[in-house]
């Protein structure tokens, strides 16, 4: 599985989106993401669609363009919710599959979190909700 | 030989019997003759008819005698005044004469006085109503209606009735004119005329008279996605038709809808249209294609029609072309968290 190399941060959850792009391999620290947390991390790992919601065929190197994380206390996700981190689909080629979340900033308070995120097309499109997952950052 | 009886003892003119049509029937009756002049009885075997007569001559002259009844085995007789030609309030007499099978007469009977009455006849009783005018009326236009009242004398006369009508598609007025309302398709109305107690109807048809198109919807564009997520909402808009095909300006009043297709076909082929909304009143329609079934990339056409008051349409729009955009990525799936 090909760790992220490239992301899209939404400072403070708003409006200005920096890309934190960088490139680079697999381990534990991910590179060019910025300080590197300390510690144990929480990576977030997921498959990438690979259709549409029509059932065309989707090819997550040429049809993705990012995904978005999301985070929240409750796993009520909603499409109102904003994200908290942009992560480019492709880095160096290859599909991107996890995430640091330590790496997110602005996280919100509490032991326990739930993640989601959604995935975004070439043409804008976002897929929905991806099944909430109980973050323990106990 | 016996002389038959000579008189009749009249019992007089027993009744009135009305008809419909008016007809004054009189009945004079008379006791029956069972003897001769001198009183014996007349015989067995024998058998007695009657001849009945009136006339305005008192002294029963026989020129003036009119016959009621000859040959009459019964008591009596009916007549009608008018028919006989009496005339009303004058004096007329009636006398009969006994007739024996043997061929023996009696004398005439005395004269009878009688003063023909003066009667009027009974009011008249209404029978019908019939109403007349055009069968059919064109929408925005009007008719006018008459009644006529017929009878049971048989007259006939135009009437003043209260005219109604049993629908919103017409108006009738106190003087019989129909007002035709602006109609989607021919309708039929009845149009009843109310007059003394009886009604007369007619079947009316308030025709729709095609009228001028309106103008077809323009400056159709499209705009989205309007809502993300999973169903990618998009937003068809054209600018509020305001005029009729020759751009004269619609009434106040006129309800503008629309209609919304898509179809495949840039011909706009009418067995291609798939409709996306019907009969709105919105300028614009915001659809999901992936509930319509459009295919991401598929060149689709888009075209919108005016539907003036639900029923006279415009043609359709010029198109506008779309790449269906329509398919977001399913979501990603297999997450997981993992401490490291």
């Amino acid at each position: 599985m090909k760790q992220h190399t490239a992301m899209r941060m939404l400072l403070g959850g708003f409006a200005a989106v920096v890309l934190l792009a960088g490139c680079g391999g697999g381990g534990d620290t991910p590179p060019s993401q910025g300080p590197a947390p300390s510690g144990p991390v929480s990576m977030l790992a997921w498959t990438p669609p690979t259709t549409y919601n029509d059932n065309a065929v989707l090819d997550p190197e040429r049809d993705l363009d990012y995904y978005e994380i999301y985070v929240r206390q409750d796993p009520n996700f909603t499409d109102s919710d904003l994200p908290l981190i942009q992560v480019a689909a492709v880095a160096a080629g290859s599909p991107v599959t996890e995430f640091t979340l330590e790496l997110i900033p602005s996280l919100p308070g509490g032991a326990q979190l739930y993640v989601s995120m959604r995935a975004v097309g070439i043409d804008q499109q976002k897929s929905a909700f991806m099944a909430p997952l109980l973050w323990d950052r106990s | 030989m016996k002389k038959a009886a000579t008189y009749l003892f009249w019992i007089g003119i027993l009744a009135t019997l009305a008809t419909p049509a008016f007809a004054e029937t009189r009945t004079i009756s008379w006791d029956p003759v069972t003897t001769y002049t001198d009183n014996t009885p007349i015989e067995v075997g024998k058998t007695v008819s009657y001849s009945a007569y009136w006339t305005t001559d008192i002294g029963l002259s026989l020129a003036s005698l009119r016959t009621l009844g000859t040959s009459l085995a019964t008591t009596s007789t009916t007549f009608d005044p008018t028919v006989q030609g009496m005339t009303r309030g004058g004096t007329v007499y009636f006398t009969a004469k006994a007739v024996l099978n043997t061929g023996e007469e009696s004398a005439l009977s005395p004269a009878y006085a009688w003063v023909v009455p003066i009667v009027t006849p009974p009011p008249a009783v209404l029978t019908s109503v019939t109403v007349s005018g055009p069968s059919s009326v064109n929408e925005g236009g009007t008719g006018t209606y008459t009644a006529t009242g017929t009878w049971d004398n048989g007259t006939t006369a135009a009437i003043s009735p209260t005219w109604s009508e049993n629908s919103s598609y017409a108006t009738i007025s106190t003087g019989g004119v129909l007002t035709a309302a602006a109609v989607t398709s021919n309708q039929t109305v009845t149009v009843t005329a109310s007059y003394g107690g009886r009604t007369g109807t007619m079947s009316v048809t308030i025709a729709d008279v095609p009228g001028p198109p309106p103008a077809a919807p323009k400056n159709i564009g499209i705009t989205g996605p309007i809502s993300s997520g999973v169903s990618e909402v998009w937003r068809i808009a054209w600018d509020p038709v305001t005029t009729y095909a020759d751009d004269a300006p619609l009434e106040p009043g006129r309800t503008v809808r629309y209609s919304v297709y898509w179809t495949d076909d840039p011909a706009l082929t009418a067995g291609s249209l798939r409709l996306l909304a019907s009969s709105i009143t919105a300028a614009r329609v915001d659809f999901d294609p992936l509930a319509y079934a459009m295919v991401k990339n598929q060149v689709i056409y888009l075209t919108a029609q005016t539907i003036l008051d639900s029923a006279d349409p415009s043609s359709l729009s010029a198109s506008l072309e779309w790449v269906v955009a329509n398919a977001g990525p399913v979501a990603p799936t297999g997450g997981a968290i993992i401490k490291k």
